[in-house]
């Protein structure tokens, strides 16, 4: 009788165990995806909003490689939410610096900005991703004034 | 035994959680994909069914992406249309069912579609897949007053009450008078400049810093323009504007075209000889609309001051369009989004 408690008692702590380790893995997993998902989409609405704002944006360069203050002004837009340097990114360790502004010219005019990342380390629980994306182009709807 | 249940449950709630997010992340990039289809098409209509087709290409050849940027917006995931109105609010028609020439289809409306796979909610509802929409309406829209963008010059209207001021299509006219009185302007003008001198057809800031902004860079230099008040004539008599017009026509390839047709049908042009003028009442300087026109070639601007200077009146003027727009009356049009 004794020994029979006694090896319910193990029994009911090995299940304690493994259940904790499932449940451990279950709550990491969804923390993971979660706060990588998290991440992406404000990632995803920061670029959108570099996109559109460097779309708008008076370009001033005679060709695809754009002006360092255009350039600037965009990646501000895209890791602070404003044309000027922050202090504070609108996501973990982004910085100016891993956001690619690609204007397209047709027949020596500005048709369309893309902005995108390339470096940037999503750090989720378990993994860091290094992304390259997210990717967004608008036809470009600016000014130009060439040099 | 109710671990078990709990971890089922758990399990079902945890894999929605993942589910959800990848639709909340998918029906954000289908917003993206439909923003800047319905501006890319928006920026092709020009009242031609070549317009049309032309902005159906273009949302086609988006290169935005959905699924965490991997899949294009079409294929056995995902769909996109693209429809067309006369008015932001529909009737929308497809392409195919639009009249030829769809004259005044100058809203776009595009809908994507797509079929975000589901792993974890399939065991707690049944379906494999939810399906995530988004839409835009993009178009035309006329615009009465000007911050940036418009050319400093101002061509003047003898007839303030016709709904196109007078002008008619491929005919020059004058955007800034010769100097003195009593010299002639350009072909389509009525008549001859009895003006005072300093009134010649500049408007806006002159001093000899901003010129070449606002001749080549459409650098408006803190003046409006705005339908129904003074343009603000301010001279323009300085001879270095002669240079600047050279300079800003030679920024467009095609240096040949003098009527509107060749233009537009130019496969060189890149619309830099394209501008957007406020046209003014000849008598009060009111202006009256904006208008596209079309600079002549490089090296036609003189720039002793004898000569008028001339454009070529174009029509309605839709910004960033170098193919004129779908409008049918006159003004300026900016393509934005509506819905």
């Amino acid at each position: 009788m004794k020994r029979a408690r006694s090896a319910e008692r193990g029994s009911a702590a090995i299940e304690f165990a493994i259940g904790a380790m499932v449940m451990g893995l279950l709550f990491l997993g969804t923390w993971e995806f979660g706060y990588a998902f998290y991440v992406y989409n404000n990632l995803l609405a920061a670029v959108d909003a570099g996109a559109k704002y460097a779309a708008l944006k008076t370009y001033d360069s005679g060709s695809a490689i754009p002006s360092s203050a255009f350039k600037t002004a965009v990646q501000n837009m895209v890791a602070y939410g404003q044309p000027s340097a922050g202090t504070k990114p609108v996501a973990p360790g982004l910085t100016p610096g891993a956001v690619v502004v690609t204007p397209t010219f047709t027949n020596g005019v500005p048709t369309q900005m893309t902005v995108s990342l390339s470096g940037y380390q999503l750090n989720a629980v378990v993994q860091t991703f290094n992304l390259s994306k997210p990717s967004v182009s608008y036809p470009y709807l600016g000014v130009y004034s060439p040099p | 035994m109710l671990f078990a249940l709990m971890a089922i449950v758990l399990f079902a709630g945890i894999g929605m959680s993942v589910d959800i997010g990848r639709m909340f992340i998918a029906k954000h990039e289908a917003q993206v994909f439909t923003d800047a289809g319905a501006l890319a098409a928006a920026l092709q209509l020009d009242g031609t069914t070549q317009g049309t087709l032309n902005a159906v290409a273009a949302v086609d050849n988006s290169s935005n992406r959905w699924d965490l940027g991997t899949r294009q917006f079409s294929g056995t995931l995902a769909s996109h249309t693209v429809k067309f109105a006369t008015s932001s609010s529909g009737p929308w028609l497809s392409q195919s069912s639009l009249p030829n020439p769809p004259t005044a289809y100058k809203f776009v409306q595009v809908l994507a579609s797509v079929s975000v796979k589901l792993y974890f909610a399939g065991v707690v509802i049944p379906q494999t897949s939810q399906t995530v929409n988004a839409s835009s309406v993009a178009g035309q829209t006329p615009i009465t007053k000007m911050y940036q963008g418009a050319f400093p010059f101002t061509p003047m209207a003898f007839d303030a009450t016709d709904p196109t001021v007078g002008f008619t299509q491929d005919v020059q006219y004058t955007i800034r008078y010769p100097s003195g009185k009593n010299k002639p302007p350009c072909a389509g003008d009525n008549g001859f400049h009895t003006r005072d001198s300093s009134d010649r057809g500049y408007w806006g800031d002159n001093s000899a810093s901003v010129i070449r902004q606002r001749i080549v860079d459409d650098y408006q230099s803190g003046a409006v323009a705005i339908i129904g008040q003074s343009i603000g004539l301010s001279g323009g008599a300085k001879t270095s504007e002669s240079s600047y017009l050279n300079e800003r026509s030679q920024q467009d390839p095609d240096q040949t075209s003098m009527t509107w047709a060749d233009y537009k049908a130019s496969n060189t042009a890149n619309g830099r000889r394209l501008v957007v003028m406020p046209i003014t009442n000849y008598n009060t300087g009111i202006a009256l609309g904006f208008a596209s026109f079309l600079l002549l070639p490089a090296g036609n601007y003189d720039h002793t001051g004898n000569a008028a200077w001339c454009a070529v009146y174009v029509g309605p003027w839709t910004q960033d369009q170098k193919l004129g727009g779908a409008s049918t009356t006159a003004g300026a049009y900016q393509v934005e989004l509506v819905q």
